[in-house]
């Protein structure tokens, strides 16, 4: 058997492999960890810090963002355990003075609408300081 | 021009020999991806990871009782925590009655050291700096609904009984409790110190109640 032979058999077989660890706990898997969204099922309940508040509808900018009020917007960012709070804040264009956020216009539900705000924590050994923000339709008192 | 010709030729030739070398790099280059792939990140693992944990969820509300924030977030079991489970779980001479058992939630402001497991009632009262009854006790910690997993609460705190307005709210303990429902002032009044959690900054303002209820959680896989 020939070097191209062997090259070609040895190619599909990496691949299938490779897809099969992609997302395991190889070192192909966390280097996928790192550069993916967080899988919320793969993380240890007690390593995910999970914030909501709401926030009101204020004015329609253009390109189709929004401006919502958010006024307890930073008491999430700056907390502790959230090392990555400052780069969300600039991801959302948090106004620290009018406690407001810019949001697509389409992730809005209404007037009030509820931004749920989850992290995982440093020492996690899965998705370690990975954060997701996501919008849901207001409802009070859903997470007692 | 004949000249040209022949390096030409000889310029393939040359890079004909040179190929079965490229599959070889090519072969050893996969294999290293392979290699790659497969071996684990960190070289052990725990099946039972992720057991036995407490989680806070607190949901702070305007004087309307609208909801304004909310948040979930892990303990910390502190030593006399564990001492405590231990005594209460094998006969060693000391089993707590059930109105000496953990129960109590008390709220905090001042810098409370979560990553201390050595944290004990009384330094955790000494460096809450709330001045009301800030502690209160679950009569019945709710351990049948859900198998597995002790709750108290959610019990509400408000101003004036249990802080004062504009008091900040950044840390809760998880206290013994002392047989009474009333609310008062320290931990260490009834007991030990079970856990401690690290809330955000929460600020309560005239009117403006929070809701806290801590979940203790063994449940296994089968449970």
């Amino acid at each position: 058997m020939n070097q191209k032979t062997i090259f070609f058999i040895i190619l599909p077989i990496v691949i299938v492999i490779s897809f099969y660890f992609y997302s395991s706990d190889s070192i192909l898997g966390t280097i996928n960890e790192y550069f993916s969204a967080p899988i919320w099922d793969e993380v240890r309940e007690r390593d995910i810090v999970k914030n909501s508040i709401p926030i009101i509808y204020q004015e329609n900018l253009k390109s189709g963002d929004c401006s919502v009020y958010a006024e307890k917007f930073d008491i999430i960012i700056e907390h502790k355990y959230f090392v990555r709070g400052e780069e969300l804040a600039d991801k959302l264009n948090y106004d620290k003075e009018k406690k407001t956020l810019i949001i697509s216009c389409d992730k809005l539900y209404g007037e009030k609408s509820r931004l749920n705000v989850w992290y995982v924590l440093e020492e996690s050994p899965k998705y370690p300081e990975k954060y997701e923000y996501f919008i849901t339709k207001w409802e009070e008192n859903d997470l007692t | 021009m004949q000249i040209s010709r022949v390096r030409s030729r000889n310029h393939s030739i040359h890079s004909m020999s040179k190929l079965p070398n490229l599959y070889k790099i090519g072969i050893v280059g996969l294999l290293s991806i392979l290699a790659i792939t497969i071996v684990p990140f960190s070289g052990e693992t725990n099946s039972i990871d992720g057991k036995l944990y407490g989680l806070l969820t607190l949901v702070q509300y305007d004087e309307n009782r609208n909801e304004i924030f909310s948040q979930t977030v892990h303990n910390r079991l502190v030593n006399t925590g564990e001492t405590f489970l231990l005594e209460a779980s094998f006969t060693e001479g000391t089993a707590p009655a059930d109105n000496t058992q953990i129960g109590v939630i008390c709220i905090a402001e001042g810098v409370i050291d979560d990553a201390d497991e050595a944290e004990t009632s009384a330094a955790f009262d000494t460096a809450n700096t709330l001045t009301g009854n800030n502690c209160q006790a679950d009569g019945t910690v709710d351990i049948t609904t859900t198998q597995g997993t002790a709750i108290i609460g959610p019990l509400t705190f408000a101003e004036p009984t249990h802080l004062a307005a504009a008091d900040v709210v950044n840390g809760i303990g998880i206290c013994q409790t002392n047989g009474v429902t009333s609310p008062f002032a320290n931990c260490a009044t009834s007991g030990v110190l079970f856990a401690v959690i690290d809330t955000a900054d929460v600020t309560i303002n005239a009117g403006e109640t929070v809701d806290i209820t801590y979940t203790f959680d063994i449940t296994s896989d089968s449970n």
